[in-house]
C-alpha cells in the first residue's frame, strides 16, 4: 500500500519508561564477561527498562498520554479516537484501547482500536490515525504504542535479553497543514522469524512451532537482519519518490531502533550521514512498537534545534513480517522527554 | 573485490590478527564465530560489496577458504 494524505500534523510525542533498569553488564556471570563486552560494543545497548510484575503496557501508555495531555493542555474529552499498537495487550479481551478510554477520561463517543504489531507498529498506528482524520469527522487521534515484552523473554535467551526493553508512548495526531506519504507492506511467510508462539487454551500451533522456545519470544536474528537490509532502503526510495524529495534533502531518518549495530549497517546501506540517522538504544534497548516515538521523545528537541525535521522519514520493520514508512514534516511537533513509572 | 579488505574486516570481527587468517583457518574454532559474526558478515557484504548472500551459506562455512568461495560465487569479480 502506498498513499498520501493531506491536512495532518503530529502535535506532540511523549513517552513513559519503567523505572526498573536491567544493567546488561550484570549478566556477565551468566553469559561471560568477554562475550558481553563484545555484544554491548556492537549493539550499543547498555541497559534496558523492565516493567515490574503487574505493570502492563497500558500503564506505560496511560502515563505517557497523561503527560502529553498536560504538556499540550489538551482536554481528554476532545480526543475523537484512540489507536493502541502493541504485541503485548493487557488481556485477550477486552481491547486494551477500550480500557484506556476509561482510564484516560476520554469521552464515550471516542472510537478505540487495538492493532497487534511490533517494530513496524508506529507506522501502522499513524496510518490508522490518518485514515480516521481523512475519512471521518475525527479531529484528534491519540496513537499509543508500547510493549511490556520482558516477561516473554527466556532467561537464557542471550539474543533477546540483551536487547529488548519495555516502554510506552503517546502521539497526538490532529488536522493540520502537512501532507503525509505512507508505504506499508506485509509478508506473513516470515511469521516464524519473530514470534511468541503461544495460543489460547486447547488451540494448536502449526507443527513447526511446537515447543519453539516454549512460547517465549523467538527471533531469528540473521533472517531479520537480511530482511531489514532489503526492505528499509526500498521503503525509503518509495517515500522519496512519493514526496519528490531528494535523499540528501531529508534531515532525519527516524528508523526503528533494533540496536546500533543494525542501524549503522542500514545507514551505510542508505548511504546517508550519521547525523541524519539518530540512535537512542544505549539506555532503553529495542522497545518494539515504541522505538520510533521514544527516539523522537528522547532526541526530537535536538533534531528540531538543528532544523532537521521539516523533511523526516520514519521507517519501522519487524514482526509479521511487516514494514513501512511515512514521510512527513515533524518541525511543528513538540517532544517531551520520557517520564518514569514505578 | 579486494581480498585484503575483506580479510581485514573478518579479522576485526573475529578479533584476531589478520596474519593468522590463512585459507585453512577454522572459523568454528574461533570463540567469536557466532550468530553476531554471521550477521556482521552478511551486513558487511551487503554494504561494502553490494552482495546479498543466503544466511545458510555463511553458516555452513568451515574455513576462510569456504567464506571466499561464497563471496566468489556471488560476484563476477574474482577474490
Amino acid at each position: 500500500m502506498q498513499t498520501t494524505f493531506s491536512y495532518l500534523k503530529i502535535s506532540g510525542i511523549a513517552s513513559a519508561l519503567p523505572k526498573q533498569t536491567l544493567d546488561i553488564k550484570a549478566l556477565a556471570g551468566q553469559f561471560g564477561e568477554h562475550e558481553l563486552k563484545r555484544i554491548i560494543s556492537n549493539t550499543g545497548v547498555e541497559t534496558v527498562r523492565v516493567a515490574k510484575p503487574g505493570v502492563n503496557t497500558s500503564d506505560l501508555c496511560v502515563a505517557a498520554s497523561h503527560h502529553l495531555f498536560q504538556k499540550l493542555s489538551i482536554d481528554p474529552g476532545t480526543i475523537d479516537a484512540l489507536v493502541f499498537v502493541s504485541q503485548t495487550p493487557d488481556r485477550v479481551a477486552p481491547a486494551t484501547s477500550s480500557m484506556m478510554q476509561h482510564r484516560l477520561s476520554l469521552s464515550n463517543s471516542t472510537v478505540t482500536f487495538d492493532i497487534n504489531y511490533g517494530c513496524s507498529g508506529y507506522i501502522y498506528g499513524l496510518y490508522q490515525a490518518a485514515l480516521l482524520l481523512a475519512a471521518s469527522r475525527c479531529k484528534r487521534v491519540l496513537v499509543c504504542t508500547g510493549d511490556v515484552i520482558t516477561p516473554l523473554l527466556h532467561s537464557e535467551s542471550r539474543q533477546l535479553r540483551l536487547l529488548l526493553g519495555d516502554a510506552g508512548t503517546a502521539t497526538l495526531v490532529e488536522s493540520g497543514e502537512d501532507d503525509w506519504s505512507l508505504a506499508l507492506y506485509t509478508d506473513g511467510s516470515g511469521d516464524g522469524h519473530l514470534t511468541a508462539a503461544r495460543t489460547l487454551p486447547n488451540q494448536k500451533l502449526p507443527q513447526e512451532f511446537n515447543n519453539r522456545n516454549n512460547g517465549y519470544y523467538h527471533m531469528d536474528g540473521n533472517q531479520v537482519m537480511s530482511f531489514a537490509m532489503r526492505v528499509v532502503p526500498e521503503v525509503v526510495d518509495t517515500l522519496l519518490t512519493l514526496k519528490s524529495w531528494r535523499k540528501s534533502s531529508v534531515g532525519t531518518f527516524a528508523l526503528h531502533q533494533p540496536n546500533a549495530f543494525m542501524l549503522n549497517f542500514l545507514r551505510k546501506k542508505l548511504n546517508v550521514s550519521a547525523e541524519t540517522v539518530p540512535i537512542a538504544v544505549q539506555t532503553v534497548g529495542n522497545t518494539g512498537p515504541a522505538s520510533i516515538p521514544l527516539l523522537l521523545s528522547m532526541r526530537g528537541d535536538e533534531l528540531k534545534k538543528n532544523n532537521q525535521l521539516s523533511k523526516s522519514i520514519l521507517c519501522g520493520f519487524g514482526v509479521g513480517l511487516s514494514w513501512g514508512g511515512v514521510a512527513l514534516n515533524l518541525s511543528n511537533a513538540d517532544f517531551f522527554k520520557p517520564i518514569e513509572l514505578n | 573485490m579486494n581480498k585484503q579488505l575483506l580479510l581485514d574486516e573478518v579479522a576485526k570481527l573475529l578479533e584476531i590478527n589478520v596474519e593468522n587468517l590463512a585459507d585453512g583457518f577454522e572459523l568454528k574454532k574461533c570463540m567469536n564465530w557466532d550468530s553476531l559474526a554471521v550477521v556482521s558478515i552478511i551486513g558487511l557484504l551487503d554494504v561494502h560489496f553490494n552482495i546479498s548472500v543466503e544466511i545458510e551459506q555463511i553458516e555452513r562455512c568451515q574455513t576462510i577458504r569456504d567464506l571466499f568461495d561464497v563471496f566468489s560465487s556471488n560476484t563476477s569479480v574474482a577474490v
